[in-house]
């Protein structure tokens, strides 16, 4: 693929996004539709007229036909206007721009633990296929996925945080340091459960690309040592993985939420289980917004990744 | 969820997958009876507070100790996996019956409905299933309803799927063009040829689908938005242990072995039954 | 003349070490230098495992049982190590060259990756050295095609990538394994041109593997014909084919049509097949099927003798007498027809 084809390629499935987007908003949009309860009779309390409720409707714009409703909602999303919280002292806006960083660095995190743990153990495990190292670490693979992440959180804070003192019980921090300290934990507890997927697919790649005729071919032309293992082993069996990389920030994007509230960090996910608690309708609106997007470029991302990495990904 | 099952997918391993099943049921059978006579098992009643015997620790009087208003927690873990399983399984089973509707829908319908239903899927496979799930619960009101209708909306797609391409498959295959022209209807053909051969792997989804539904069962729970009580659920009783982490660990970390027992038996039945379909 | 190299007694054994099969037993030959050399049989004779083990290259659950592989240096036959033979001495051309070439490397760096980490060289010096390899195995255009993938080639193009990635390491034995047989026809023939001349250019030694005694003839010098793993007949192409030694070598050559095998004849073929390395009889491993076979074939110990009036070394028990007077070798060569020739 030429850099011209890239670039095409990046831009067509930039486009191809758009409508993707537009059905994701008018879903979240639909929600404000299906929420048992008037939104007016919320606002203004039980003990409003009818009349009072009217004034609020006109107010709210809900007198209007839907589909004018869609287009005004699209422009206040437009302007980053996503309402304020159930007690009306916070900007949505706002709660989203200061729980994203969190919620990063809680990913980036996990991700470098994930790719970490699953390269180590895939390596180890394609040494001899079926050897008892690989026995046991599939064994292993298979337990991890069934331990819950929260659980396991609760672990981690009462079997290293409390007896050791080196992490914090809960909560985020205000440096770079404390920050990194406090993600430590929650992002190993996620990694645990997401670990074991790219690990069956690393180490099914490297199996494949040892028994391959161009790993021999290139033996056969005297490539060996650390060139054979990185251009003719771990490029190619990072192919696969790099596909099911969507699939898998996604997991931990999911377990993240859970994961947030068992040890208190303020990211996305505590405030979409907390805004769900106390049915705060705009944040939890907000926040399916943020994360329908984050998805979409997540497999965005991970489409052009493969793109690059293989050559062979139609242009 | 699709992602899930590669793991357990790897290899066809020796053996013919019997020990493996039976071991796996026995020990959910065992849970579930236990859960039914919880009092007489461990001499305990699972309701019964005591604040005299606030946070003991695990002895040979209280297996797993007590909680912070003195309740046996062995008492409570068996008394809630008579929550836990029969809506783990109940989880599992009304998606894997949807996604075989619509994936038999999707596989029959050429043109929009299928095209539809197929969208549909990709959209939902895409989306983060916690977050799907506590949006529907916030949508619907918390409780084993909501749980139900979101682990149904999440898990459907993996049958329909696997239906779909069966159905795709079959249609080329010279003996339902026969039994088609033969007259039988689509009901007909689909209960005769099409289900009998994606019904097996389909409940190897199921069964390896069970350690999910019961992971976001207790997850919801754990995060206040499942089980609430009087009703006792792992998760829910981990969420009430954290607080007192610190000196009582026991209260929240013994139920999560009770859902690690679970996924094992679990992993032992779809692995078992596997190896026997392979054969 | 000092060989350049040769293989004695090769065993290969799969399975586990109390019940080995060995799908190759004392397989042998020796190829001399500047020399073209067929190794030819069905599949599941051993060929290509046979050639695989010269690289040290068995796919996985094959080992080396047994044998000695040497290497002509500095005058003298030696037995060498596979890392060093790959690197120079031995160059290695697949099969498959949809599959041999890795997918994720750009040609000129594919081309060059082994002598490139051997001999440090800059990314430079690597790609011209490419250009010229691929200039070289008649490349069309060979600095554009450095920079493609794979898959942007059709298949006689990337057999030319993998003759010149083989020719990278600067060898003085080229193997090839059935390098034309996933090729189209007319590819075929521009592949075997090329590597007729580059071993004339270049004064290289080559081993055909291949079951295409067509190839054989055109190409090659010398022959070794191998039966259910191991070496039945060698000699001199010409030899073999027109005489040959061994009940077996016949019967192959009898099967392969000439351009003047009437077309509405059957090719004639061997009775049976060949067995598999699980159920291969005792003593000589042809006998079941031969028209010529004596009670005694069963009895046979392998080895390959001289042929009493031939040049070619043969494993028949009975190739005094079926291939001493004259009569009795043309009663055996005759079906051939004169077109062998």
């Amino acid at each position: 693929m030429t850099g011209r084809g890239r670039f095409w390629f990046v831009g067509r499935r930039l486009l191809q996004a758009i409508p993707l987007t537009l059905v994701l908003l008018l879903l979240v949009f639909a929600m404000l539709k299906v929420v048992p309860g008037d939104p007016a009779l919320q606002v203004a309390g039980p003990r409003a007229s009818a009349a009072t409720l009217q004034a609020i409707r006109v107010h709210l714009g809900l007198d209007q036909p839907v589909w004018l409703q869609f287009v005004h909602y699209l422009g206040r999303v437009a302007t980053g206007d996503l309402g304020t919280t159930a007690t009306g002292s916070t900007k949505v806006s706002t709660l989203i721009a200061s729980g994203t960083p969190v919620t990063l660095v809680l990913l980036a995190v996990s991700t470098v633990f994930t790719v970490v743990i699953a390269g180590a153990t895939a390596l180890l495990a394609a040494r001899r296929p079926d050897g008892l190292a690989d026995r046991l670490i599939n064994v292993v693979a298979a337990f991890g996925v069934g331990v819950p992440t929260f659980w396991l959180g609760i672990v981690l804070l009462a079997g290293v945080a409390l007896p050791t003192g080196a992490f914090p019980i809960g909560g985020w921090g205000d440096t770079p340091a404390t920050v990194l300290r406090a993600a430590v934990l929650p992002a190993l507890a996620l990694s645990v459960s997401v670990a074991p997927v790219l690990m069956a697919s690393l180490r099914s790649g490297i199996v494949e690309a040892r028994r391959s005729e161009y790993h021999a071919a290139a033996q056969a032309a005297g490539v060996r040592g650390w060139t054979l293992t990185r251009r003719f082993v771990l490029r190619n069996a990072a192919v696969p993985p790099v596909s099911l990389l969507a699939a898998l920030t996604t997991l931990l994007l999911s377990g993240a939420v859970v994961v947030e509230s068992t040890f208190g960090l303020p990211g996305l996910g505590l405030s979409l289980t907390q805004a769900a608690q106390n049915r705060d309708f705009n944040v939890i609106q907000g926040l399916t917004l943020v994360f329908s997007l984050a998805v979409v470029a997540v497999n965005l991302v991970g489409d052009v990744l493969v793109a690059l990495l293989d050559p062979r990904v139609e242009v | 969820m699709a992602l899930v099952q590669v793991l357990g997918r790897r290899r066809a391993r020796r053996g013919s997958g019997a020990t493996a099943l039976v071991t796996g049921a026995v020990l959910l059978t065992l849970l579930l009876a236990a859960s039914f006579a919880a009092g007489a098992l461990t001499g305990h009643d699972p309701a019964l507070t005591d604040l005299t015997a606030r946070f003991r620790p695990p002895t040979a009087e209280h297996w797993f100790g007590t909680d912070q208003l003195g309740r046996d927690v062995f008492a409570r873990v068996l008394v809630a996996a008579g929550t836990d399983l029969p809506l783990a399984l109940l989880g599992a089973a009304v998606p894997a019956v949807i996604g075989i509707v619509l994936g038999a829908l999707a596989g029959y319908a050429r043109g929009w409905i299928g095209t539809a239903v197929m969208r549909l899927a990709d959209l939902i496979q895409a989306f983060p299933s916690y977050i799907l799930l506590i949006v529907l619960v916030f949508l619907l009101g918390p409780g084993a309803g909501s749980f139900l209708v979101g682990a149904a909306v999440g898990a459907w797609v993996t049958y329909a799927r696997l239906v779909r391409g069966v159905v795709l498959r079959l249609r080329e295959l010279d003996y339902v063009r026969a039994a088609q022209a033969a007259g039988l209807g689509h009901t007909r053909v689909l209960l005769r040829h099409v289900l009998p051969n994606a019904l097996p792997q389909a409940v190897v989804y199921a069964a390896s689908d069970i350690v999910l539904a019961l992971s976001y069962l207790a997850a919801l729970s754990y995060l206040g938005l499942g089980i609430q009580a009087p009703g006792i659920e792992w998760g829910q009783m981990i969420a009430e242990g954290q607080p007192f982490l610190r000196n009582q660990w026991w209260v929240s970390v013994m139920p999560g072995l009770a859902i690690i027992l679970v996924g094992v038996a679990v992993r032992l039945i779809a692995g078992g039954l596997e190896r026997r379909l392979q054969r | 003349m000092t060989p350049v190299l040769r293989i004695t007694d090769l065993v290969l054994e799969t399975g586990t070490a109390d019940a080995p099969l060995r799908p190759v037993s004392h397989a042998g030959f020796e190829v001399a230098h500047g020399e073209a050399f067929g190794l030819v049989g069905e599949s599941g004779s051993g060929k290509s495992l046979t050639l695989r083990a010269v690289t040290g290259l068995l796919p996985e659950g094959v080992r080396q049982a047994g044998g000695t592989l040497e290497l002509e240096r500095d005058g003298a036959l030696r037995p060498y190590r596979f890392a060093e033979a790959r690197g120079r001495g031995i160059g290695m051309v697949f099969q498959e060259p949809m599959t041999a070439l890795n997918p994720t490397m750009r040609i000129g760096d594919l081309v060059t990756a082994g002598p490139r980490a051997r001999h440090g060289w800059s990314r430079r010096t690597a790609r011209s050295r490419a250009v010229d390899l691929l200039a070289e195995v008649g490349m069309p255009d060979p600095a554009a095609q450095a920079r493609m993938w794979p898959h942007q080639l059709s298949g006689g193009l990337r057999q030319r990538v993998m003759i010149a990635m083989a020719l990278a390491t600067e060898p003085s034995v080229l193997l090839c394994d059935e390098p034309t047989t996933a090729l189209d026809v007319a590819v075929q023939d521009q592949i075997l041109r090329l590597l007729h001349r580059i071993r004339v250019e270049r004064g290289l030694s080559i081993v055909f593997v291949t079951h295409d005694l067509g190839v054989v003839r055109r190409l090659c010098d010398r022959v070794a014909v191998m039966y259910a793993g191991q070496v039945v007949e060698t000699g001199t192409v010409d030899e073999v084919f027109t005489r040959p030694t061994h009940p077996y070598s016949a019967g192959l050559l009898r099967s392969m049509p000439t351009p003047d095998t009437p077309r509405d004849r059957p090719l004639a073929a061997i009775p049976g097949g060949q067995p598999g390395a699980a159920d291969r009889p005792e003593g000589c491993r042809f006998a079941p099927r031969c028209a010529h076979a004596l009670p005694a074939c069963a009895g046979l110990a392998h080895t390959l003798a001289e042929v009493p009036g031939s040049p070619s070394r043969s494993a028949c028990l009975r190739v005094a007498d079926l291939g001493g007077p004259p009569l009795d070798r043309k009663a055996l060569v005759s079906p051939l027809g004169g077109g062998t020739a």
